[in-house]
């Protein structure tokens, strides 16, 4: 993994960075102060960007590439939507990782180290705070979306193989 | 449903309120700016609170009592502890509610209009927006986590189910 810090210059960067929805609102001065906390990372294929049972304080956004999502080595979930959210379960209530993250080809992903948070300081520190505390909620609230579908048609399912005959 | 303003007077409902984490979080200055905003509302047995379909942006706080969840007429769940905030994702978008939401016995609540939150004032405003967002999204996270878990049970029993009827 190769990492990469933030360069407000660099426009081709700061411009991909716009195209992730979670930081269209943001001001020039405002993302400048945002990706003091950023990295963006390239992945090998293969490499790990999140391990099982790690507690760390990253959330990521798919910037390009192909992911796997595993679960005790088995795949469950293949990540490639560009600027797709992952990782952001952690950072809210710190449990341990439920799952891993692995590259199934070379990817590109920002990393935002949630960690600095608390270590803001001045007057932007509020500021910045109540944005990613209201990004983490949006994103979260489509997560449970998501997820409460998911429940209704495995329920589905269920309903429809238990009426079946066995015969 | 009787809809009453919130009397900062109240000692009472004051010091419940000061039992759910977000506004025990909360600066106690700040507090009558959010409380401002508010309205209680008192449901009698069985009385729809919240109906699947609808298109309403209210957040509730339940102070007392408690309620049911029901989707197309099946319960799932109770909601009981005090604090408990449901309606929340309206705070977001305005897609129509996901559950009919009925109050099993008579029920107090804090209501709150979803865009509270964006309509906060005062030098404060920043400190009590984190900290709403911040509450609101460490609940939902802990929602999600038992969300997933369901998920799992529920492939379990389908892979179960399907290992029974193989012609599948």
């Amino acid at each position: 993994m190769k990492q990469i810090q933030f360069d407000p210059d660099d426009t081709k960067m700061v411009d991909a960075i716009k195209r992730i929805p979670a930081f269209k609102p943001l001001s020039e001065d405002r993302l400048n102060e945002v990706m003091t906390m950023a990295t963006i990372r390239d992945y090998d294929r293969r490499d790990e960007v999140i391990t099982q049972g790690d507690m760390d304080q990253c959330m990521f956004f798919l910037m390009k590439g192909k992911l796997s999502v595993r679960v005790n080595e088995v795949e469950v979930n293949a990540l490639d939507k560009p600027n797709i959210v992952f990782g952001e379960m952690g950072i809210i209530d710190k449990k341990p990782r439920s799952a891993s993250v692995v590259a199934k080809r070379d990817s590109r992903c920002l990393a935002l180290d949630i960690g600095f948070l608390d270590q803001l300081s001045g007057r932007s520190k509020l500021a910045v705070q109540a944005f990613f505390y209201k990004m983490f909620y949006k994103i979260l609230v489509e997560r449970l979306r998501e997820t409460n579908e998911h429940i209704a048609d495995l329920d589905m399912q269920r309903a429809v193989l238990e009426n079946m005959d066995i015969d | 449903m009787k809809e009453f303003a919130f009397d900062p007077n109240d000692k009472e409902t004051l010091s419940r309120l000061r039992k759910m984490p977000v506004f025990d979080a909360m600066d106690i200055e700040y507090l009558p700016k959010v409380l401002k905003q508010a309205k209680l509302r008192r449901y009698s047995t069985n009385e729809i609170i919240i109906e699947e379909g609808a298109t309403d942006q209210l957040v509730y706080f339940l102070i007392l009592g408690s309620c049911t969840v029901e989707i197309e007429g099946m319960e799932v769940n109770i909601i009981s502890n005090l604090g408990d905030v449901f309606g929340e994702m309206g705070i977001i978008d305005q897609k129509p509610r996901s559950a009919t939401i009925k109050a099993e016995r008579s029920a107090l609540c804090l209501v709150l209009d979803g865009s509270f939150i964006e309509r906060l004032e005062g030098i404060d405003k920043m400190a009590a927006q984190a900290l709403f967002y911040r509450i609101f999204s460490e609940m939902l996270a802990a929602r999600i986590r038992d969300a997933n878990s369901k998920i799992l049970t529920l492939e379990d029993q389908l892979e179960d189910l399907s290992v029974q009827r193989p012609s599948l």
